[in-house]
Formats: structure tokens, C-alpha cells, sequence
């Protein structure tokens, strides 16, 4: 066999047979869950498990809905979430500059700084953070939810490693020009970068999205809280019936709004990440 | 005494000086460009990492009146076999989700590269786990990983393979929690590694492939090396993210059978809020960040040696 | 204010209480004004969270001065998000004005000075006074002799048994001692594959550790609740049957966060003759139960080691009002409280959840007693009332009992030895007592 025959044709429909055995191995959790979402509770977890659902049950999908005021639920979510990654493109973008674009002192120790920064999971804040918010009154408001995370260390990281792809000698003509450095990164580096905002964008926002910690821990009434909340409440004593299939629906529309921003943007995300000066 | 003008003393003063304010208003705008980050980072990152610092160095409830105990706790800490347990474990947990993901990450970015028609389609698939939220998934995987009910042992049966007792063995959680994350983290690690593959220049392959080289020789002495710097950043990441796995643990075993699959961050959530030693759970905290800082900083001088930057 | 007072059904039999009369009146006089509203924080999902709802909502309905918000906060079960949460709220001082707090969790809240002291309010009281509540259902909520709670869900474990599999097998009875329980599940184990039928689910869980340990004549701690004496033979002589019957394939044991579920699952479908549970259990039972199962499912005492006497630890959950919350928000709390624990709501509350009433006097009334008609099985649970032991709580009993949940899971989930283990986990709780 020729090598131009294996580089045409058998070499690529083996890849796709590899492709598509992995594909299936890693959506197939998916799969079961939107059976499961349909099924009766008792039908969700048996040996072999149903590849069909035996009957479906739309109510699971009404009766989770109902479990928790979602709706308010989902409002609070989508709120927050854009107001933190909002924040955060603005200040990740201005510091990221900084650290890349301009000459000043002290940039290695900011920078390492910065990494700390990147290092520290919210666990460990967490109870300084809550004193804070205590002494400025903001436990159980959406600024307890969304101030603490307008800084992003991955966000400066992100975007510095994406920023240090421009030819500085473009933002050098710029600045002889007289362009003021706002404006070199408005006009210059945003429009150059877009895909690692994207890709930020993305990133963060599915991570703030589905973070149960935080909102567990500063929110108490149901006007402020967020939709991971709303899944926990599945879960809430050993001592009641775990609803596994309205489980598996709230996961079918908790999840709907990220894998459609996921879904227009992925194909920045490869760019994204290419830009990060990975390559 | 007349002089007809600045002499070329002055003029070289005053651009000096002229560049020395053109210096300091750019230090100055960098400052201010800085500043609304490290106003947010400061006030709910450093400062709360400063003050457990001096947590650290007490014995407190969170509700009780506290007594300072020095560095007492660290030496606790150093000669509590449970702590370097929980050490091990994330060690251990660390390793065993970067030996899972990132050889199959990189394979999977390789025939993507291949550019079949359809790619769009497995990489939305392979990064379809990273959209859902750990908590979910923990359960599913929970309920998935069930040794007589669940749908793995059913699959590995179909196989004649007798599956494991998942989370019911210590050996066996530590796998399963592995897999999961594995799971979650692979279509990042892919969409990484398709970026750095796609900055290995076409000419260099193919002037390799006109020497003789290819195949596994070619990856191992081409390819890989032209996309060691996104490499780098996978590690760099991938330690980092491993290091402070807490919700899997938390959702799917509670750091048991036993305590086989406590790491460090769930060992710090159930000192403060478990057990109530505030102290304790400040010392986990400060040593945690400062094994990153250090892990870090060695990737990064490790890294001159082998990662290769185009310039 | 009259029809206030009869409504509240608080004060109406005690209006010779004048400390009483004056709290719930300056509280209706504040009232007159603007409904005091109060928080009160719970730690039930699922299911049993619309119960909550629904019972708040009838007392708001019936209180028109008080509006009681009833706010999830993630379990309940100790160091369950619910009670990380109380932790934060205290440390900084935003607390709610009730709470509802795991039954062994008082001491490190209580010790801090956290929690309101009951005893003066309960003298008042019309059916929260000490002598009013069942037998040991005081002692989980008191701390060096002050009362601080007063019970709002309450269990303890029993033992769930399949009559007809027992009858197949030739049994006649449910195992009164640990090494009956072990003969008989020897008997009732049947099948293999899919099809096969344990006789016993094992429980492992350290509230059903509690009743193991202390109905051997073990103890948990000593007397000065400062040393781990759990760890002797004796004490752990039930966990060694129970581990033996999981090696010889005569007991089933499941790992993970979801245990008791599927140990519930199990036995409503048959796959198992016997259980630990909880009377709570009920609910989620009631709704898998294959039709046989159904018509054959009794409830027994939990074993003992023979010739021991049995001891069955408290479960489920007290209430808790916070000395940080404002005065009028308390005395809000206290009415609300009081209402919960009157017997037409007990026995609403135990007919919905499976939960025990908390009082002789939910417990004699006539609507109880109709239901117990119906339900027979649950005699069974309030006779095993009278075994309700007082547990040696001191601040390190969460964490204890976290540490030996670890050590249940290493005997059941990886078989090791049960003695060894135990001591180890032993001596780990011995190094925090002594402050180390």
C-alpha cells in the first residue's frame, strides 16, 4: 500500500473511527441523562440501562421547574454572570495592557502577584471575604456575588500571554502617532485579540455560571440566588426521595444557556486559545 | 557673560528630563491602567490571603473568642499523619489526571488536525463535559459509577469484565474521581493542543517528512517540540486546576471510603466548617499557595530547558 | 387582642404568665404596627422541603403579625452546608432569628454563646415545658444544662424488616441481638447474580453507629467526654457481625454519598429482608414499593449485643433561636416555635414526613391515634422512644463523628480490621480533645 493511499484514504476514516468511538464514550453521560429526564424515577437507575426511554414523562421537566422558583433562578444567574464577565473584560483587558504594552516599574513583581492571584480557589477566601461583606452590608445582595470577582487573575493571564502576540512595533507606530494608550488598545489590541476575549468571555462565564460554592455561601433568600442552588435542593436530606429524573431535567435547562454561548462561539475558541501566544 | 543660546549640555538636560516625565507619565498610566484589577484583587484576594496568614497562627472556632498559638499549628500540621495523607492523595490525584488527560488530549488534537469535514462536530462533542457544572456531573457519574445498577459496570460486562466496586474501594474512588475529572477537563486540553498544532508550520513538517522523517519519529522529534510552549501552559494549568479539586471530592465522595480520596482543599473546607479549627484550616490555606507558588516557579525555570518559543 | 391570643394558641392557657403575656404583648404591639418578620433557616431538599413550606405557611396565614420566611440553606446534617453557613452568619453577626440545627451539632454554637437560653420561656409555655416532651427528646438540645432547642424533626433509627421473607424463611420473629440478626440473614440470603436477595443492608452511617456502640455496652466517650472509648471489643463488637455477614456475601453495603438512598431502594423492591433506618424513611419507601413489599414491611428495634440494653441515639433535627437576633425578632421565633411543637401540628408533620411527634400530647391526641390505627408501624417506633439515650455531646462531637463515618467506610467499603480501624480514629479524636 502506497503511502499517498494511507494519507488519503485509510489514514483519515481510521482517525474517524477513533473520533467518533470517543465522541460517543464522552457524550454519552448526555445521552443518559436526557432518558433518565423523561423516565419514571424508578426507571433511572437500572441494569442494563435503557438506550430508549420506556415513557415519557414531560411533567419531570414541570415538576423540577417547580422544585425551586427557577425562574427567578435563572434571571439571578444570567444577571450575574454577565455582570462579572462584563467587569471583567474591562479590567482584564486595561491591566493585561499594562503589563504587555507599557513601560513601568515593578511589572515582574505585578505580574507574579497576579499568579498568586490565579492560585487561590475560592475556598480559601471565603471566610475573609464574607467579614468584608459583612462590614459593608452586602451579604445576601448581588454585590456579593459579582464584586469580589470584577479582578481575574486567569483573565489577565488570559489575555496578557494573547496580547503578547501583537507586533509591539504596531503599537509603537501607533503611539508616535500620538495616539493616546486607551485608544491603541480600543483600536489596536481589542480588535486584533478578539477571539481571547471570546474565549474569556466563554471560559468564565461557564465557570461563574455553574459555581454552587459561592452563592451557597452568600446568598439566603431566593430573590438573589442562582440556578446551581436550585440543583442542590434536589439533594437536600438523606432522609427523602431523591428525585433523579426531575434531577436530570433541571440539568437539561440549567445547561441550556452556556452550551448555546458555547455553541456560537466555539469556533473563536480555537482561535482563542491559538492567540494566547500558545503556539 | 552672553551666551548665544543653550549650549548642547542643556538641550541633552532637558531631553533627558523630558523623557524622564514622558517616563514617569507612562509608569503612571500603566499604574492607573493596573489599578481597577488590583483594586478588586487586592481587596478580595491578597488581603484575605494576609489575613490568613495571621488566622494561621491561631486557635479559633470562627465563633468563639481565639488564642494565639504561634506557629503551632504548622508543626501540628507537619506531624499529623491525616494531613500528609490528604498530601499524598493530591499528589497522587494530580498525576494520575495528568498522565489520563493530557496524552489523550494531545492524541485527540492530532487527528483533529487532520481536518475532516466533520471535525466541528467531535470537538463540540469532546468539550460539551467542560460546559456542565461539576456539581451535576459529580452526581451523574455518581449514579453512573454505581457497581451493580450503574451503566459502567453494565458496559464493562458486556466485555466479560468484572467491574470495579468504583466507590466503594478507596483504589477505585481515587480512579473514578480521576476519570470524571479527566473527563470534564479532555476537550480542554484538546482545544489547547489543536491550537498548538495548528502553529506547527506546514513547510517544517514536510521538509521533515523529505528527510525520511515521519510518522512517530516525526511527532516525537517535530511536532512535539514546535508546540512545547502550549504544552507548558497545559501543565502549568492542569497542576494548577488539580491542586485545588475540591467539588468532585465533595459531591461524589466526601472525601471518603475512609479518607482515600481527601485532598488538600476538601481536607481545608472540612477543618473550617467540619470540624470548626479556623487555625488549621488558615494553615492548610497559606501552605497550599505557597507548594503552588514554588511548583510554579520551578515549571517555569524547568520550562527554559525545554520549551520553545517562535519568535 | 383576644382573637390575636387564641389564634397564636400560644398564650391561652397560661394567662396567669405574666413574663409570657408581656413577651407575646409587646410583640402584638409591635405587631399592631408592622408584622415582625423573621427568618428562619432550614436544611430539608427535596420532598420534605414542601412540608416546611407548607407549614409556614399556614402559620403565616394564622399569624398576621408575624411573617415567618422559611429560606434553604443546603443540608442540614452536620457539617452540611447549612451549618457553614450559620458559622459565617455568626462570625459576623447577620444571623436569622430561627434556625434549624442537626440534633448533635448544639455544643460548639452553644458553647460560643450563640444561642438563646429556652429554659425561662419554655416555664411559660403551654406544651413546650420540660415535662411536656417525650422521653429524651430534651438532652440533644441542652449544654451544660441549659436548654437551647427544642425539637422540630425528629427520628431514631429502627429496623425495617420484609414479614413475608421472614415467614419463607421459617422465622418467626425479628432479631432481637446482633448474632440473631446474623443467623437470620444467613437464612434469608438467597439467589445470585441480579437476582440475588441479601438479608441485610448494612447502614454505614455514624448515626446508626451510635445505637451500635451504645446498645453493646460500649461507650462512646468516658465520663469527663474528654477520651475515645469506643474503640473496645465490646463496643465494637456489632461492626465486626455486620463486616463478617459483608465478607460471607450475606450483607450489602454501598459506598458514596448515596447509601442510604439505595439501602432504601433495596429493601422497597425486594432486594433486601432487612434495614437501619429512620422512620423518615418512609416517604421515599412509600413510593418504590413493589406491591408485595408493600402488604409485608414491618418495623422493629433496632439489635442489641445480648443481654445489653438497648439505646438508640436522637436523629434528625432541633430548632434554635440566636442571641444576636433583635428582641422582637425572638419573641416572633418563640411564637413560631411553639406553634410547630402544638399537637395539631405535630401530627400533621409526622403523617406528611414520617417524622416523630415530639410530645405526649401530639401523641395521645385523638388524630394521632386515629392514624396510628392505620399505621400500625408506628407504634413500634414510639415505644422504642423509651430507649432514647442522652450522647456525650462536647464541641468535638461533629468532628468525632465525621472521623468515624471515615472509619465505618474503611471497615465496610475496604474491609479492614475493625478494631484497628476504630482505634486509629480513636486516637485521631483523642488528639483533638486533649487541644492538640
Amino acid at each position: 500500500m502506497s503511502r499517498r493511499v494511507w494519507r488519503t484514504y485509510v489514514g483519515p476514516n481510521v482517525a474517524r473511527l477513533v473520533l467518533i468511538l470517543v465522541a460517543a464514550a464522552v457524550i454519552f453521560p448526555f445521552y443518559w441523562i436526557l432518558i433518565g429526564s423523561v423516565e419514571p424515577n424508578n426507571a433511572v437507575l437500572v441494569s442494563p440501562p435503557h438506550l430508549w426511554p420506556v415513557a415519557v414523562h414531560l411533567s419531570n421537566f414541570v415538576k423540577a421547574w417547580r422544585a425551586a422558583p427557577f425562574g427567578i433562578y435563572y434571571v439571578n444567574s444570567l444577571f450575574v454572570t454577565s455582570a462579572i464577565v462584563f467587569g471583567q473584560v474591562i479590567t482584564c483587558a486595561l491591566a493585561a495592557y499594562a503589563l504587555t504594552f507599557i513601560r513601568m516599574p515593578f511589572k515582574g513583581l505585578l505580574f507574579f502577584l497576579v499568579l498568586v492571584g490565579l492560585m487561590s480557589p475560592e475556598q480559601v477566601s471565603v471566610v475573609p471575604v464574607f467579614l468584608e461583606m459583612h462590614d459593608l452590608g452586602w451579604i445576601n445582595t448581588y454585590q456579593a456575588l459579582i464584586i469580589p470577582f470584577l479582578g481575574s487573575a486567569f483573565g489577565i493571564f488570559l489575555l496578557r500571554q494573547s496580547f503578547r502576540s501583537i507586533p509591539p512595533s504596531l503599537i509603537e507606530a501607533a503611539r508616535i502617532d500620538g495616539a493616546p494608550h486607551w485608544r491603541t488598545l480600543v483600536g489596536i489590541v481589542v480588535p486584533n485579540t478578539r477571539p481571547a476575549f471570546i474565549t474569556l468571555i466563554v471560559l468564565n462565564s461557564i465557570f461563574h455560571y455553574n459555581d454552587l460554592f459561592w452563592p451557597l455561601m452568600f446568598t439566603n433568600t431566593d430573590n438573589v440566588r442562582t440556578l446551581p442552588i436550585g440543583l442542590d435542593m434536589f439533594f437536600g436530606s438523606q432522609e427523602g426521595l431523591v428525585p433523579w429524573n426531575q434531577m436530570m431535567a433541571a440539568d437539561v435547562f440549567i445547561v441550556i444557556p452556556m452550551f448555546l454561548l458555547f455553541f456560537f462561539a466555539q469556533r473563536y475558541l480555537v482561535e482563542g486559545v491559538v492567540s494566547t501566544g500558545i503556539k | 557673560m552672553g551666551s548665544p543660546g543653550p549650549g548642547p549640555q542643556t538641550v541633552t538636560v532637558r531631553r533627558r528630563r523630558r523623557r524622564s516625565s514622558y517616563q514617569t507619565r507612562e509608569a503612571l498610566t500603566g499604574f492607573l491602567f493596573l489599578s481597577p484589577s488590583f483594586v478588586f484583587l487586592t481587596a478580595f484576594v491578597f488581603i484575605p490571603l494576609l489575613y490568613l496568614m495571621y488566622v494561621s497562627q491561631l486557635h479559633w472556632n470562627l465563633i468563639s473568642t481565639s488564642s494565639y498559638v504561634g506557629l503551632n499549628n504548622y508543626a501540628h500540621l507537619f506531624h499529623d499523619a491525616y494531613f500528609t495523607s490528604t498530601v499524598r492523595n493530591t499528589i497522587v490525584f494530580t498525576a494520575g489526571v495528568m498522565v489520563l488527560t493530557l496524552p489523550t488530549a494531545f492524541a485527540a488534537a492530532f487527528l483533529l488536525n487532520m481536518r475532516l469535514r466533520e471535525r466541528t462536530f467531535y470537538r463540540s462533542a469532546f468539550l460539551a463535559p467542560y460546559v456542565f457544572p461539576l456539581v451535576a456531573s459529580g452526581i451523574v457519574w455518581t449514579l453512573m459509577l454505581q457497581p451493580q445498577e450503574g451503566v459502567v459496570n453494565w458496559f464493562l460486562s458486556l466485555f466479560g469484565i468484572a467491574g470495579p466496586p468504583w466507590l466503594n474501594s478507596g483504589t477505585w474512588a481515587m480512579v473514578a474521581i480521576v476519570l470524571v475529572t479527566s473527563w470534564q477537563y479532555f476537550g480542554f486540553y484538546t482545544l489547547i493542543f489543536l491550537s498548538g498544532l495548528q502553529g506547527v508550520p506546514r513547510d517544517v513538517l514536510e521538509a521533515a517528512d523529505v528527510d525520511g522523517v515521519s510518522g512517530a519519529r516525526r511527532i516525537w522529534s517535530v511536532t512535539l517540540p514546535m508546540m512545547s510552549s502550549s504544552l507548558f501552559f497545559a501543565t502549568v494549568i492542569l497542576v494548577i486546576q488539580s491542586f485545588q479539586v475540591f467539588t468532585q471530592v465533595f459531591v461524589m465522595t466526601g472525601g471518603g471510603p475512609d479518607s482515600a480520596t481527601t485532598t488538600i482543599v476538601f481536607y481545608l473546607y472540612q477543618e473550617a466548617f467540619q470540624f470548626f479549627q479556623m487555625g488549621t484550616a488558615a494553615t492548610v490555606a497559606v501552605l497550599l499557595l505557597m507548594s503552588l507558588v514554588v511548583l510554579t516557579l520551578l515549571q517555569l525555570l524547568a520550562s527554559r530547558r525545554w520549551v520553545y518559543y517562535e519568535s | 387582642m383576644k382573637t390575636f391570643l387564641t389564634r397564636v394558641g400560644v398564650v391561652a392557657m397560661s394567662g396567669a404568665m405574666l413574663a409570657t403575656t408581656a413577651l407575646v404583648g409587646s410583640s402584638q404591639a409591635a405587631a399592631a404596627r408592622k408584622p415582625v418578620t423573621i427568618q428562619f433557616w432550614y436544611g430539608l431538599g427535596g420532598t420534605l422541603e414542601g412540608y416546611v413550606q407548607k407549614m409556614v405557611d399556614r402559620f403565616n396565614a394564622s399569624h398576621p403579625g408575624i411573617k415567618v420566611e422559611a429560606l434553604y440553606q443546603g443540608s442540614y446534617s452536620g457539617g452540611g452546608p447549612e451549618q457553614q453557613k450559620l458559622l459565617t452568619a455568626i462570625a459576623s453577626g447577620s444571623v436569622p432569628a430561627v434556625a434549624q440545627m442537626e440534633a448533635n451539632s448544639i455544643a460548639p454554637f452553644a458553647a460560643a454563646g450563640a444561642l438563646l437560653p429556652l429554659d425561662s420561656l419554655m416555664k411559660h409555655s403551654s406544651w413546650d415545658q420540660a415535662g411536656d416532651f417525650l422521653h429524651g427528646m430534651l438532652p440533644s438540645g441542652s449544654w451544660k444544662g441549659v436548654q437551647y432547642a427544642i425539637p422540630f424533626n425528629r427520628s431514631v433509627p429502627v429496623l425495617f424488616y420484609n414479614a413475608q421473607m421472614f415467614h419463607k424463611a421459617g422465622i418467626g420473629s425479628p432479631p432481637a441481638t446482633w448474632p440473631e440478626l446474623a443467623k437470620d440473614a444467613k437464612l434469608l440470603t438467597h439467589g445470585s447474580g441480579k437476582n440475588k436477595v441479601y438479608g441485610f443492608d448494612v447502614l454505614p452511617d455514624w448515626w446508626p453507629w451510635e445505637s451500635w456502640t451504645l446498645s453493646s455496652g460500649g461507650k462512646i466517650l468516658n465520663a469527663a467526654k474528654n477520651k475515645a472509648l469506643f474503640d473496645s471489643a465490646q463496643a465494637v463488637a456489632p461492626m465486626v457481625i455486620q463486616q463478617q455477614l459483608v465478607k460471607e456475601g450475606y450483607a450489602k453495603v454501598y459506598a458514596g454519598s448515596n447509601y442510604w438512598t439505595e439501602d432504601k431502594t433495596d429493601f422497597a423492591t425486594g432486594k433486601t429482608a432487612m434495614y437501619p433506618g429512620s422512620p423518615g424513611d418512609i416517604a421515599q419507601l412509600d413510593t418504590q414499593f413493589t406491591p408485595s413489599v408493600r402488604a409485608n414491611w414491618r418495623i422493629a428495634f433496632m439489635p442489641t449485643m445480648p443481654g445489653e440494653k438497648l439505646v438508640v441515639p436522637p436523629g434528625g433535627g432541633n430548632a434554635v433561636i440566636f442571641r444576636k437576633a433583635p428582641k422582637a425578632q425572638q419573641q416572633a421565633a418563640w411564637v413560631f416555635m411553639q406553634w410547630f411543637t402544638a399537637p395539631a401540628q405535630q401530627v400533621w408533620w409526622s403523617e406528611h414526613t414520617g417524622y416523630l411527634p415530639v410530645t405526649g400530647a401530639a401523641v395521645d391526641s385523638a388524630a394521632y391515634q386515629k392514624y396510628l390505627k392505620t399505621h400500625p408501624q408506628g407504634r413500634v417506633v414510639i415505644a422504642e422512644l423509651k430507649h432514647q439515650g442522652v450522647m456525650p455531646l462536647n464541641t468535638h462531637y461533629v468532628q468525632m463523628l465525621q472521623f468515624v463515618e471515615q472509619g465505618i467506610q474503611g471497615v465496610f467499603d475496604e474491609l479492614k480490621p475493625v478494631q484497628a480501624t476504630m482505634h486509629g480514629v480513636a486516637q485521631r479524636i483523642d488528639q483533638v480533645m486533649s487541644g492538640g
